[in-house]
């Protein structure tokens, strides 16, 4: 969590950079920011139009007020804000809190490339995209025992780089200790499906444990580790059906539970913003599996049911 | 001198072995009970059963997978509260998909006990007082919130339609003769099953 609030700051520190003309602090008086805050006192460009709930100064300066609520948030200590105050950030609070960001900032003018696109044009492995996770290329033609490869964090903490821990529904609920016949069934499904059901360091369920993140030819079509599903590119990621007669119905029920956890949510202003995405969504395509999710034979790789 | 000194030194250690276990009681009372997570309990849940493997030819041919009940959709909460009750949200059984097939199209068992253990967890509020004697009425109003539970209509007619009102079920033999004394002491009985004009069909004919 603190990793993903200080990449946001950091993003955000980079994008004002890029977007609002910088300006020197004219007033010595002025208060001190935290570190890695967004820089203040400077003016706004004209083309950037801020919501009502974010006033700027005069010669559109931004200041203190311009995004935190808290009344005389400027002479209080750092460590006395209070960063889950509805108030903190005006018209907040935000989830995710990139949403802020995008006040004023593009989202599309700061996305990353697709690390998982490893090959090129001509088949070749692009190494930077390998550096992105290994600390030295691998050679394609050797075998390598799990130990040799070295990543740069391990493998069950890898994907959070880029990834949310939380990115879809139910992951984290997955990322537990398998039982010993849930254990028992995965080492059966791997061999039968010749692939590998890895676990982390400390026996858990992980995110490569049902996604690989290599390309299909990356890896010798021959090694369990290579085996996955790739009905859709890679760039595009997994398709979904459209105009699935069960989307709406779904959609309906989940919107009417939704709003009856905010009657009874204490959270009620912060969940007001969240926006589930609660519809049925039916895969036509996938990729980066290790085996079909959209027949359930990924399911029950690990999952069995005694009727 | 000795046999005194071995006496305190056992006392010493028993006193020690007690004031041990002391502490280590009151430590696993402070403990507050590790709560279960809700696919820990789910195979305590007896409300509602769904035996997944008579499921998967059905949902096979339909094209859909397990992801129609639990939910994989993209995920931007970060705020472990919130994600926690989505999450709940998004797995809860969803009565239009089951109803779909087991209710409206019949094109599965369609018995409520066959899912739902306990009746009485699942009918409506107004069930729960005498709702026997009064259910005509919400019946005549619409019956087709009846129809939504209450798919076999057998349900209505083994009463209703029932035939053999001679018999002791219903009323003793020779009745007829004898019925006019209820009748006039305890005329609410009668009305459970008769209107007005099963009445007067026999008594205001001329």
């Amino acid at each position: 969590m603190h990793k993903v609030l200080l990449f946001v700051m950091f993003t955000s520190y980079s994008m004002i950079n890029s977007t609002v003309r910088a300006a020197k602090l004219e007033d010595p008086e002025k208060p001190e920011t935290p570190p890695l805050h967004h820089v203040i006192d400077v003016s706004v460009d004209e083309a950037i139009e801020l919501p009502e709930t974010m006033p700027l100064e005069s010669e559109r300066k931004l200041q203190c007020k311009t995004c935190h609520g808290i009344e005389e948030i400027n002479d209080m200590e750092f460590e006395d804000v209070d960063k889950n105050d509805p108030e903190f950030l005006n018209g907040g609070p935000y989830q995710p809190l990139t949403e802020f960001c995008t006040h004023c900032h593009q989202e599309k003018d700061y996305q990353r490339p697709n690390i998982h696109v490893m090959l090129d044009n001509n088949g070749e492995i692009k190494e930077d995209s390998c550096k992105f996770c290994h600390e030295e290329v691998l050679d394609r033609d050797k075998s390598y025992e799990p130990d040799d490869i070295k990543l740069r964090i391990p493998a069950d903490r890898l994907c959070y780089s880029c990834h949310l821990k939380t990115p879809h529904l139910n992951s984290m609920e997955h990322q537990v200790e398998p039982d010993e016949d849930r254990a028992k069934l995965m080492k059966e499904s791997a061999q039968r499906h010749n692939i590998i059901l890895p676990l982390s360091r400390d026996g858990k369920v992980m995110c490569v444990t049902c996604h690989t993140p290599h390309q299909p030819g990356v890896i010798e079509d021959h090694l369990p580790a290579a085996k996955q599903v790739s009905d859709a590119e890679v760039k595009d990621g997994i398709q979904y059906k459209k105009d699935n007669p069960w989307q709406t119905i779904i959609a309906d029920d989940k919107r009417d539970r939704l709003q009856k956890m905010l009657k009874k949510s204490s959270t009620k202003k912060q969940a007001v913003r969240i926006k589930p995405e609660f519809n049925y969504q039916q895969i036509e395509k996938e990729v980066l599996l290790r085996l079909p999710a959209k027949d359930g034979t990924l399911c029950l790789a690990c999952h069995s049911f005694d009727e | 001198m000795r046999r005194t000194l071995k006496f305190f030194s056992i006392m010493a250690m028993v006193l020690t072995a007690y004031l041990c276990m002391a502490a280590d009681t009151a430590t696993k009372s402070a403990e507050p009970e590790k709560q279960k997570k809700w696919w820990e309990k789910r195979y305590e849940r007896a409300d509602i059963k769904f035996p997944h493997n008579a499921h998967i030819g059905i949902v096979d041919q339909e094209g859909d997978a397990c992801m129609l009940c639990h939910s994989f959709n993209k995920n931007k909460v970060t705020d472990e509260k919130t994600l926690k009750q989505l999450t709940t949200i998004s797995n809860e059984p969803l009565k239009a998909i089951c109803h779909d097939c087991h209710v409206t199209e019949l094109r599965g068992p369609w018995r409520c006990v066959l899912c739902h253990d306990d009746r009485e967890k699942i009918w409506p509020d107004s069930h729960n007082y005498n709702y026997i004697d009064h259910h005509g009425e919400d019946a005549r109003h619409d019956e087709t919130t009846c129809n939504e539970c209450h798919i076999d209509r057998s349900y209505c007619t083994d009463c209703h339609m029932k035939r053999d009102t001679t018999g002791e079920d219903y009323h003793p033999p020779g009745y007829r003769t004898l019925h006019g004394i209820e009748a006039r002491a305890i005329s609410f009985n009668c009305a459970r099953c008769h209107n007005s004009f099963y009445c007067i069909n026999c008594h205001d004919s001329r």
